[in-house]
């Protein structure tokens, strides 16, 4: 239209004076009509730049607006943290799966897509599915966390209102090995249980976590642990290798354990972390502590002795031995043959403030602190009378979780250092190490040398390792009964707490084994020596070739480290259990 | 007159050019960002594939996994501190001196599936066992296998 103007005007001519300002409007004209034609054709390429070029990248890209979507990702977006062990491998991770769900206002036909939906699913039940996909909501699940293979089955069904969208599935490639460590996550990935739980909002910002944990190690735990509780029908089992120095735990097993995928599939008695949770009267692995309690309040010699002849009788409690000597008994002997009897009469030497003082700085007495939220507090006796620290001084009518146990071992033994278990590794080397003395350094030295006299010559002679000087001690304690009061003679709780190499301790191994059952190559026995104590010589057996540890060479090294304490020891006999 | 009409011409062309540089730009900027969304897509997609592989490697290598694996098909077990020694001088200096040229080597040798009558006493004239004892018995293959390695470990070339 602005062309066939200007070519009218240019048509008509003007002659004369006048054709001057004429000629200037028509300049004017011809500037606009320009400026038009000009913005016209921006707009037509433009125009085609739209329509043309970018459909055409539209086309070939799979997106065309997502580019600042993906570069800056929404704070809900951040993928849960991977957990890794020590060595950096690799114990829980989050991948990105499809979950099936349905718009049922977009459903043509709910009868075919269920139908075809139970079809790839078969847990899911037809009616259910039909009942969801025919209601008035705008979204309902179908299945969520569904394979690669399985969606590509859903879209082959062609249905418009069955829609995929991207979740998040927490992935544990070791299985059920770490279980209750690691704890587990809900379907909206919040942790649940364990660590998953307690640094719940630490791996929802990104960032990986290490574990002191190795995953050999647990792995060599709890072959062993499953293989005793198998061999001798028990229960279940648990236990825990730490690093004496500074409190890490190496390995963490409680047996029966779980699938983290699917917990809900799992029964309560697997869920149950038996080593933070579980509270168990452990027996005479507690005389450890009394021991060093005798030593370190009243700084007794090793020949003081205990008159262990006759069973103490204490209002209605008997207490007897269970590897009676009938006999006066030294330091070292009630050590070695675990007399309760002498046990009770250090206690009582010691005296209920002086011991209960102990067992607290111990941390015996209070609720645990450590990383996982799944804590129990110890059952201790309220109020505590004159008999409970004769009781508590072999581990009776006192209860404490495994945990807490290892770390007041492994405070005693590392030289009298106070050490916290924990679980999570931090680059500095002395972390977990404090400087609260519970025990002086020659209390330490003692004990250290006690511990060796057990497996050399007392109650632990299978947890000996050749080359690696082992120091132990045993605890059978009988389960309180069922029905009647007292203790059930046939439900036991056998543990061995290990340490090794004695001379200068770095690792301690705890195994408890719950109500094994005495088995022919055992002679009928399901006592400590026979059930836990080898359990930790193949622990230990097993992990020093994982760690590099070098044996000592037996024939040159200087004689055996607990040797020197046998000036003590009157009769030599044989003694398992 | 002409003057303005030469520089309203020139202005015409030069805001011409111009937008016909902006538009140029302003594609290349298009193109280039749409590149970059399909480079960011792809990396996303690379880094949650390679989060797969993590977990299948860790998977994989899981230590019951890797045990299992080892005693149905090789001739190993667990090792125990029995196969530890204190001094490791006891074990014979294996470390080849001289790596022998390519062209003497030769790419591959024969081994006869059938076990060698001479092959036993060829391996255990070695009093140090080296490879830890295995789960089961030796099959005779890997007697010859060893015999072969011992071979040219000593004399380089067999």
């Amino acid at each position: 239209m602005i062309f066939q103007a200007a070519m009218r005007r240019n048509a008509i001519k003007i002659e004369g004076e006048r054709s001057s300002s004429l000629g200037l409007a028509r300049g004017r004209l011809v500037l606009i009509s320009g400026f038009f034609v000009l913005a016209y054709m921006v707009l037509a390429v433009r125009a085609f730049d739209l329509t043309i070029l970018q459909g055409e990248l539209s086309q070939g890209g799979e997106r065309t607006n997502g580019a600042e979507q993906a570069s800056v990702p929404a704070p809900g977006d951040i993928l849960r943290a991977d957990i890794v062990d020590r060595n950096g491998v690799l114990l829980a991770t989050t991948l990105e799966t499809a979950s099936l769900y349905a718009d049922p206002r977009y459903i043509s036909n709910p009868q075919v897509a269920a139908e075809g939906i139970v079809k790839i699913f078969p847990q899911l039940s037809f009616g259910d599915v039909l009942q969801k996909l025919q209601s008035d909501k705008r979204f309902v699940w179908i299945k969520r966390g569904i394979t690669p293979d399985e969606q590509y089955k859903v879209l082959e069904i062609g249905e418009p209102g069955l829609s995929f969208r991207a979740e998040k599935k927490r992935i544990y490639p070791q299985g059920n090995l770490i279980s209750h460590m690691l704890g587990y996550v809900d379907i909206d990935g919040h942790g649940q249980a364990g660590i998953e739980r307690s640094f719940n909002k630490y791996l929802g910002y990104g960032d990986p976590l290490a574990l002191s944990l190795d995953v050999r190690l647990q792995h060599i735990l709890h072959r062993e642990i499953e293989k005793t509780v198998k061999d001798f029908d028990a229960l279940g089992g648990a236990g825990v290798i730490m690093d004496v120095t500074n409190g890490e735990i190496l390995a963490g097993v409680s047996l029966p354990d779980f699938d983290p995928h699917n917990p809900g599939a799992a029964k309560s008695s697997a869920i149950f972390n038996g080593l933070t949770l579980g509270v168990y009267e452990l027996g005479s692995v507690f005389k450890i502590f009394s021991t060093a309690a005798l030593f370190e309040t009243l700084n007794v010699p090793m020949s003081t002795t205990f008159d262990a002849r006759e069973p103490i009788k204490i209002g209605r409690f008997t207490i007897s031995d269970y590897h009676a000597q009938d006999r006066v008994l030294t330091v070292p002997e009630v050590f070695m043959y675990s007399s309760n009897i002498g046990s009770a009469m250090m206690g009582q030497a010691v005296g209920t403030d002086a011991l209960q003082g102990f067992y607290r700085d111990l941390g015996l007495l209070d609720p645990l602190d450590f990383e996982i939220k799944e804590v129990t507090k110890p059952l201790v006796p309220s109020p505590w009378g004159d008999v409970h620290t004769l009781t508590a001084s072999y581990g009776h009518g006192i209860a404490t979780t495994p945990l807490q146990l290892v770390s007041a071992v492994s405070s005693i033994v590392n030289g009298g250092y106070l050490v916290k278990p924990t679980l999570v590794r931090t680059a500095s080397e002395d972390k977990g190490r404090s400087d609260v003395r519970v025990v002086s350094e020659q209390t330490a030295h003692r004990m250290r040398q006690l511990l060796r006299l057990v497996v050399t010559d007392g109650t632990g002679k299978k947890a000996d390792v050749p080359g690696y000087h082992v120091g132990g001690k045993t605890g059978t304690a009988e389960k309180p009964g069922r029905t009647k009061k007292g203790y059930d003679h046939s439900r036991l709780l056998s543990s061995f707490v290990g340490v090794f190499p004695v001379d200068a301790p770095k690792y301690a191994i705890f195994i408890v084994i719950d109500e094994p059952k005495g088995t022919k190559a055992s002679f009928g026995y399901a006592t400590a020596g026979w059930t836990a104590a080898p359990a930790v010589s193949r622990v230990i057996s097993s992990m020093v070739s994982v760690l590099g540890l070098a044996p000592v060479d037996q024939v040159a090294s200087s004689p055996d480290f607990g040797s020197e304490l046998k000036q003590f020891i009157s009769v030599k006999g044989r003694h398992e259990g | 007159m002409t003057k303005i009409r030469r520089r309203t011409l020139s202005v015409f062309i030069f805001a011409a050019i111009s937008g016909a540089a902006l538009l140029h730009v302003s594609q290349k900027v298009r193109q280039a960002e749409e590149e970059l969304s399909r480079y960011e897509s792809q990396y996303d997609h690379e880094r949650e594939s390679i989060r797969v592989l993590n977990a299948e490697w860790a998977y994989l290598n899981s230590p019951e996994r890797l045990e299992d694996l080892a005693q149905e098909y090789l001739d190993v077990r667990p090792p125990s501190s029995d196969q530890m020694v204190p001094d490791t001088s006891v074990f014979p200096n294996l470390q080849v001196e001289e790596i022998p040229s390519v062209g003497q080597v030769p790419l591959y040798q024969n081994i006869s599936q059938t076990p060698a009558e001479d092959a036993p006493q060829e391996v255990s004239s070695d009093d140090v066992t080296l490879v830890p004892a295995p789960g089961r018995k030796p099959a005779a293959p890997k007697a010859n296998f060893n015999a072969l390695l011992k071979r040219i470990g000593k004399a380089g070339v067999p």
